[in-house]
């Protein structure tokens, strides 16, 4: 549901300022200021209507969107341990290579 | 010995083809979630000002009808957890921004490229070493380790990354879509009550004010009333014209247009286009911020 509140807040907007509007008699002053407050107090119900409405459409967006959220996080984990795994094994074939020159110089490495 | 540096060689293709395609992702992603970033910081306070004005705007609605005040008139206007359900959606979409963004990779990708980098050249080293070494009669590694570094070479990090977030911008489509609508349509009318409220409370405060001008005899007190009525009214004004609006259309387009870069694969062609769009959600996103704390500024500093 929704419904023209930019428009409305216009007309209410001009409906106060006529309610100080010095220029016009008490009585329209008076007039002026009831009727946008009886419209402000309608905007304020059709407002909360309008959020009442789309709260369910809130409600079922946030759990899929947590749902998609926490798939990312699992992504992003195994993204990191792959990234990782790389790291390792560089480290790994640096050390493997220190190894084999020390182990040639004292000769015992295996035929 | 040259089986093994042939198969080093082959061992790193996969791993840079899948660099070329999965980096397309990246600054438009960042952008994207350096303009949800700004949305949230920007709107949130919204929600936040309205609900600490609305028991103001109450008491001076009593005020003008010489009614007593009563505790009906401390109630928001939207319970707190009303208020919780947008700051939530705005947050989720701020945490789905970051987890692309941090998938997309900032310095993951950097990371990632170095440690591909450094094995290539420790696993070269080695063989050059397994090639002196070979009259010492050296362990028979080579075949093994190259086998290692084809393996690692194969699992196209990249190839995952890109998929990663494919699936997850797609998947948000949805979700994402339905949230910016409903904060869109909740903020516009937020700022249209807003605007209500304030003009309804100029007129109450100039009546006030008009009864304190007939005891205000020097022109510094005259002066200081006129200012006070002149902020009023120029501060509903600005709030009013505000670009809220165009600020959720922006980031409506930007989204859309994620979704269809990653739709399209991320093809390469697509991203100038991309750019362009978050980049008007984006800069929108910045304008409003800044005008927002200018806003804030000037009421602090009165």
């Amino acid at each position: 549901m929704n419904f023209p509140i930019d428009d409305l807040a216009t007309i209410v907007g001009e409906l106060f300022d006529l309610s100080g509007d010095s220029r016009l008699s008490t009585t329209d002053q008076a007039m002026a200021y009831q009727s946008a407050n009886l419209l402000h107090n309608y905007s304020e119900i059709l407002a909360q209507k309008q959020f009442d409405s789309a709260k369910p459409q809130y409600t079922a967006a946030i759990d899929k969107m947590n749902q998609i959220n926490a798939d990312l996080s699992v992504a992003e984990n195994e993204i990191n341990q792959l990234i990782q795994a790389a790291k390792d094994a560089a480290s790994l074939v640096s050390s493997v290579e220190e190894l084999l020159k020390t182990a040639a110089s004292f000769g015992i490495a295996r035929p | 010995m040259r089986q093994f540096c042939v198969k080093l060689g082959l061992a790193f293709v996969p791993v840079l083809c899948g660099c070329a395609a999965a980096k397309f992702y990246k600054a438009p992603v960042a952008n994207f979630q350096s303009g949800v970033n700004e949305t949230a910081s920007t709107v949130e306070p919204y929600f936040t000002e309205l609900n600490r004005m609305e028991s103001q705007y109450r008491l001076f609605d009593k005020v003008h009808d010489s009614k007593d005040w009563g505790t009906e008139d401390l109630k928001p206007r939207f319970s707190p957890e009303t208020i919780q359900v947008r700051v939530q959606a705005l947050e989720i979409i701020k945490r789905y921004a970051q987890l692309l963004s941090d998938i997309a990779g900032s310095t993951s990708p950097d990371d990632f490229q170095k440690a591909a980098d450094n094995l290539g050249k420790q696993t070269q080293s080695l063989a050059d070493t397994v090639g002196k070494l070979a009259g010492a009669k050296v362990p028979p590694i080579g075949d093994p380790l190259g086998k290692l570094v084809n393996f690692l070479g194969q699992i196209k990090i990249e190839h995952d990354r890109k998929k990663a977030l494919e699936v997850a911008i797609k998947a948000g489509e949805g979700p994402v879509d339905e949230l910016i609508q409903a904060l869109r349509d909740d903020t516009v009318t937020a700022v249209a009550l807003w605007y209500e409220d304030q003009k309804q409370r100029e007129v109450i405060v100039l009546g006030m004010y008009n009864a304190q001008r007939k005891s205000a005899t020097s022109p510094d007190a005259i002066e200081a009333l006129m200012k006070k009525v002149l902020d009023n009214s120029n501060e509903a004004e600005t709030l009013r014209n505000l670009p809220v609006r165009n600020l959720f259309d922006d980031f409506e387009s930007a989204h859309k247009a994620l979704v269809s870069f990653a739709k399209s694969g991320g093809r390469p062609s697509g991203v100038a286009g991309l750019a362009a769009q978050i980049d008007v959600f984006t800069q929108q996103a910045k304008t409003l911020s800044d005008l927002v704390l200018s806003l804030r500024n000037v009421k602090t500093a009165s």
